[in-house]
């Protein structure tokens, strides 16, 4: 073949070219430390970066809810805990005045406590946590509990709301939220669930639930009237009640440990995705500076290549 | 033979020596001209003549000024100008198509992701006012991100047009010249010279105008060559140049040829080079983005607009979309207040009502597109497309501009000037001139002789 002058520099110009173009592709990873910095880049890793990018964000979102939920729970823990706390006190009241040492006086004086752990958990049960009631369903806004001034202890009929010592304003609907796509978790309790028994808020307590307020009310009037069946059946059923608080108290536990687990699982799988994103996006750096050390090598070839020919002429023999 | 016979072979060999310099001259001028052939002097010998019964030569001549010329070579520089025009006028409005859709932290499938991020948020705070605000706030980002892809989408199919618009022009000069061309070569070449600079000439306007919309050539006698579209509509038949216009027709630019009384439109398919490139990307590539576009985006609208509708905002109304057409197609988030956000699935619209919320967020896992993808997946797979396309078209421009390089190679080879051979050739006419011209003086010396006999 004759290669002409014409041949010789456009050779070596679609090559001076073909290397300054590797370059600039090589320079723009070290500098961005990204092997895909359009979608041209590698077309097929753009699905997945995208899908892995994604998938970072939302565990880390999920992680924060659930580490929000934790924090929501530990203080709803607490709250469980005083009202365990005053169905202990009134159970050891209750026993104090059942024992034959008691007398009419005593009892009064018990019978008031008691009255004052009704107020205590009344209090209790209108708790809030950052301006929301803790205990009214979804209507954080509504103080669930108020008491009824309809309510006396004579009447008093468990199937019948309005003959309750307190009427609940909230409604039957617990806070859940996601512990992970499609995997709901309950983080809080409605009022009539824990304090009036009724779980399933159709104004009647449920058979297996006790009102824990009517508990106290009942209690209160058998001290005071010296009702020694009254005050039997009143320590009994404030066994149940106990029993109630803690059951609901360990179910939160328990769901406060699977939050707990299910955010450590997000925290590696946030951890898990970015190095696969990594492994589709991010350039291997030791890789990219020696391929730009081989470039730059044959760059020098083609420019020392390129000053040669044009040092190289006929007409120097002639 | 006389003496005087013999001057005139001398002359005649002079003459033909310096028009070999002057050719080979000509063609080391002519080193870097884009298309020149390389020319090449014919010498042959003057018919002998008989005198006396012996046939004496009787110099030299020039018979011809020849013009290399390889055919094949040719005809495949033009048809590979039109696959590397079309391929490169791909390439700009592909890199600004990957532009838009980015493969960066600031994509359509980010703004997706951040859309449901607030609903995600807003299911663990329902009633809260920042996450309510949120949620209007990104739904407005998201619609912008919608309008403004799409925005850029029109605008680079409008600027596709301009650019072409503006060849137009220079196309038709081209056409014009070559049938110039057709003319002149054919009445110089009738008074038997080779018209070589004009047909130099027209084989790069060829090269060119192919380049920009891809054409077939075919001799037509005479020396002439006919110059066709794909589909073979004429540009230049003969001497006859035809008009490429360029007309609006609905939103875009379209094309005609008009030849004497007749108007022949032109679809895409007619075209190669350039033109056939960013009709392609205008009229394939981009209507199949604005498609997928707006199928994500109407799918995304009625769903979120469906569970919208399905819950209760904070004031216990229902039925309202989220998203609502604000007129013209152009959506926008339907709210008037961040109260108004259908967090709640009980009609009460209770503060803590958080259901649907959830349910909203459940969309951004579920796949909504024939059966499986899910919106971001979805969003994923444009911009895919767009990385496909534009890589393809990178290693067929490169494959072409090889190839491309490659022919013109071969043809400089064939036809090209070679500045060692041309100066060797120079050295080799130069000495036989020389020997020419000391032949006439020895001539000359040898006349004196026999003149000075005499004395």
């Amino acid at each position: 073949m004759r290669a002409t002058l014409g041949t010789n520099y456009r050779m070596l110009l679609s090559n001076l070219d073909r290397i300054s173009g590797n370059m600039y592709q090589t320079r723009e990873q070290s500098v961005t430390g990204k092997r895909v910095n359009r979608p041209s880049d590698d077309p097929v890793a753009i699905r997945p970066i995208l899908h892995y990018r994604s998938q970072i964000e939302m565990s880390e979102r999920y992680r924060t809810h659930l580490e929000f939920a934790g924090g929501d729970l530990e203080l709803l823990d607490s709250n469980l805990d005083q009202l365990e706390n005053i169905m202990v006190r009134a159970k050891e009241l209750g026993i104090s005045a059942i024992s034959g040492a008691a007398n009419d006086q005593d009892r009064q004086t018990f019978a008031d406590q008691i009255g004052s752990l009704f107020e205590e958990m009344m209090h209790t049960a209108n708790a809030q946590i950052n301006a929301k009631y803790v205990f009214s369903g979804f209507r954080e806004n509504t103080a669930p509990f108020s008491e009824n001034p309809a309510y006396s202890s004579d009447n008093y009929d468990a199937s019948d709301s309005t003959t309750w010592p307190v009427i609940y304003n909230g409604d039957g609907n617990a806070k859940t939220i996601e512990a992970g796509p499609e995997k709901p978790i309950r983080i809080g309790l409605t009022g009539c669930e824990l304090f009036l028994g009724d779980a399933d808020n159709d104004q009647a307590v449920d058979a297996d639930g006790i009102d824990l307020f009517a508990v106290l009310k009942n209690f209160e009037y058998a001290i005071r009237g010296n009702n020694q069946a009254g005050m039997n059946n009143g320590l009994a059923q404030l066994e149940t009640g106990a029993e109630q608080v803690r059951r609901l108290r360990s179910l939160m536990g328990n769901n406060a440990q699977r939050i707990e687990m299910a955010a450590e699982q997000f925290d590696e799988a946030s951890v898990e995705f970015k190095e696969i994103l990594s492994s589709y996006e991010d350039a291997n750096i030791l890789e990219v500076f020696s391929r730009l050390d081989q470039q730059e090598i044959a760059l020098e070839a083609a420019l020392n290549v390129t000053a040669k020919v044009s040092r190289l002429s006929i007409l120097d023999f002639m | 033979m006389s003496l005087i016979g013999a001057l005139g072979s001398g002359l005649s060999g002079i003459l033909a020596h310096q028009k070999a310099v002057e050719t080979t001259g000509n063609n080391i001028a002519n080193v870097n001209t884009p298309g020149y052939s390389r020319q090449t002097v014919k010498l042959s010998p003057n018919s002998a003549v008989e005198i006396r019964g012996r046939l004496i030569g009787q110099g030299v001549k020039v018979q011809e000024i020849s013009r290399e010329y390889e055919g094949f070579i040719s005809s495949r520089l033009v048809s590979q100008s039109d696959v590397m025009g079309r391929e490169g006028a791909k390439s700009a409005p592909l890199a600004q198509l990957e532009r838009v859709f980015g493969a960066g932290e600031n994509s359509l499938a980010s703004d997706i992701e951040s859309f449901f991020g607030a609903w995600h948020d807003l299911s663990l705070n329902p009633g809260g006012n920042a996450e309510r605000d949120r949620v209007l706030y990104e739904g407005n980002n998201l619609l912008d991100s919608f309008e403004q892809t799409g925005g850029e989408l029109v605008r680079i199919r409008q600027d596709i047009d301009i650019d072409l618009d503006a060849k137009v022009d220079e196309i038709n000069l081209k056409i014009q010249e070559i049938a110039d061309l057709n003319e002149s070569v054919t009445s110089k070449e009738s008074l038997g010279s080779m018209a070589s600079s004009d047909r130099d000439r027209r084989d790069i306007l060829i090269q060119e105008l192919s380049e920009m919309i891809g054409v077939r050539t075919y001799p037509s006698g005479d020396g002439k060559i006919n110059v066709q579209l794909h589909g073979g509509i004429p540009l230049v038949q003969e001497n006859d140049a035809m008009v490429f216009e360029s007309y609006r027709s609905g939103d875009s630019l379209s094309f005609r040829v008009k030849m004497g009384g007749s108007v022949v439109p032109l679809n895409r398919t007619n075209f190669g080079g350039e033109f056939g490139g960013s009709l392609d990307v205008r009229d394939e590539f981009i209507p199949e983005l604005q498609q997928d576009l707006s199928r994500l985006k109407n799918e995304l609208i009625t769903q979120v607009n469906d569970r919208h509708e399905a819950g209760y905002g904070l004031d216990g109304q229902t039925g309202r979309p989220f998203f609502s057409d604000a007129g013209g197609g152009v959506f926008a988030v339907g709210l008037s207040s961040a109260r108004e956000i259908a967090a709640a699935e009980g009609p009460e619209g209770a503060p803590g009502d958080n259901l649907n919320a959830m349910n909203m967020y459940g969309l951004f896992n579920a796949g909504v597109f024939d059966g499986n993808e899910t919106f971001t997946e979805f969003a994923a797979k444009i911009v895919s497309k767009v990385g496909i396309e534009s890589k393809q078209n990178a290693m067929a421009l490169g494959g072409a501009k090889d190839t491309f390089t490659q022919l013109e190679n071969m043809r400089e080879a064939a036809v090209g000037v070679s500045i060692e051979e041309e100066m060797i050739n120079l050295t080799m006419y130069q000495m036989g001139f020389d020997a020419c011209a000391t032949f006439v003086r020895t001539v000359d010396e040898m006349m004196t002789t026999v003149l000075d006999l005499k004395r």
